[in-house]
């Protein structure tokens, strides 16, 4: 048990904070949706009832979405773009898919390589881009969840405020639905950009997020 | 498990998730509905006490606000539609029924689904109803 956390305390520490946002999150936007509820004369809503609302699913959802995105986006930048000086980036010439030898994949695959990535045909191709791939499909299911969730809840805010509900097209066209969109991508991109260029010029001692303190701002991408 | 439940199992779980997040409800709908026709009946019925007892109760106040009379004696003068209930719209909490060419919105309480707006006609694309009761 121990050994097991020891191994996977980065995954299990972002867990555990992850569940615990989640719980706050949920204990706060319970408490400002129950004070709006009360100023417009309706129900206040227990936390089971909130816990399965449209309203919860849609705050948590747009925020899914768009740490996704941003790592596919990211995952699939840093293959064909670099930044140079950054830890984040490879080093300049190295841009795009690399050599089966640099990927080690194929014949060029090791004893304990993943087994798709040492054959060729479909599985290689597949394998090669699965993380994009996964990432990806979680973006696009958030992205959707976000869609018929946030419908939900604005239609359910529309009947409160005496307006006619909207169909699922006409939501994913309006301005409800791209605010809460775009309000968490630019705060992503934000996050990805600041990053790429403050790992040229600051430090970290100890993470691999980090060049090495001593290390010349000009040097890119982790020293081999 | 074999294939075949397994995948009903899957497309059950699947229609779950997505009236949860779509927060659609058939129950809703009946219970809406048949909230909205009670209060549409008392109207028809000229019996403005229990219509009142179908109103929320920020509706109520606010209409014996409005009315400087309580509420069995203010809604006479509204002349509310008598028409059968339509269509019935619920999303989350809250309701929309049809009765004629006017709304009626509710919306669930405690107590049950009760009617916060009533006598409501359309102003426009993107602007809310004018109602008689609920404004």
């Amino acid at each position: 048990m121990k050994r097991f956390v020891t191994d996977n305390g980065l995954s299990l520490f972002f867990v555990v904070i992850l569940l615990l946002a989640l719980a706050g999150q949920s204990v706060a936007g319970l408490a400002q949706l129950n004070s709006q509820q009360l100023a417009d004369g309706l129900q206040t809503l227990t936390y089971a009832q909130y816990l399965t609302s449209s309203e919860f699913a849609v705050d948590v959802a747009e925020n899914w979405q768009s740490e996704f995105l941003q790592f596919t986006l990211y995952i699939l930048a840093t293959v064909y773009l670099i930044q140079r000086g950054s830890s984040e980036s490879k080093q300049p010439g190295r841009a795009g898919l690399e050599s089966d030898e640099d990927q080690k994949v194929a014949e060029h695959a090791e004893a304990d390589s993943p087994r798709w990535a040492k054959s060729r045909g479909w599985r290689l191709s597949v394998y090669s881009k699965s993380l994009t791939l996964v990432m990806a499909a979680i973006f696009a299911l958030s992205w959707l969840a976000q869609s018929i969730a946030g419908r939900a809840a604005h239609n359910e805010q529309q009947l409160g405020q005496r307006q006619d509900p909207v169909g699922w097209v006409d939501y994913i066209t309006s301005a409800d639905f791209w605010s809460r969109t775009l309000q968490n991508w630019q705060s992503e991109f934000l996050a990805v950009a600041a990053m790429a260029v403050f790992a040229i010029y600051f430090r970290q001692r100890g993470s691999p997020e980090s060049k090495p303190v001593g290390t010349a701002h000009a040097s890119t991408g982790s020293e081999e | 498990m074999s294939r075949v439940a397994g995948g009903a199992k899957l497309l059950a779980g699947s229609v779950v998730i997505a009236s949860l997040l779509a927060g659609c409800s058939p129950a809703g709908e009946a219970e809406a509905g048949a909230a909205a026709s009670r209060f549409q009946r008392s109207v028809a019925a000229a019996d403005w006490a229990s219509a009142c007892g179908l109103l929320s109760e920020r509706a109520g106040t606010d209409l014996e606000s409005a009315a400087a009379r309580p509420c069995p004696a203010a809604l006479p003068a509204l002349q509310l539609p008598t028409d059968d209930v339509g269509t019935v719209e619920v999303w989350g909490h809250n309701a929309k029924a049809m009765v004629g060419q006017e709304a009626v919105f509710l919306s669930l309480f405690s107590s049950g689904w009760r009617v916060i707006a009533a006598g409501c006609t359309p102003r426009g694309e993107d602007l809310p109803y004018q109602c008689a009761v609920g404004s």
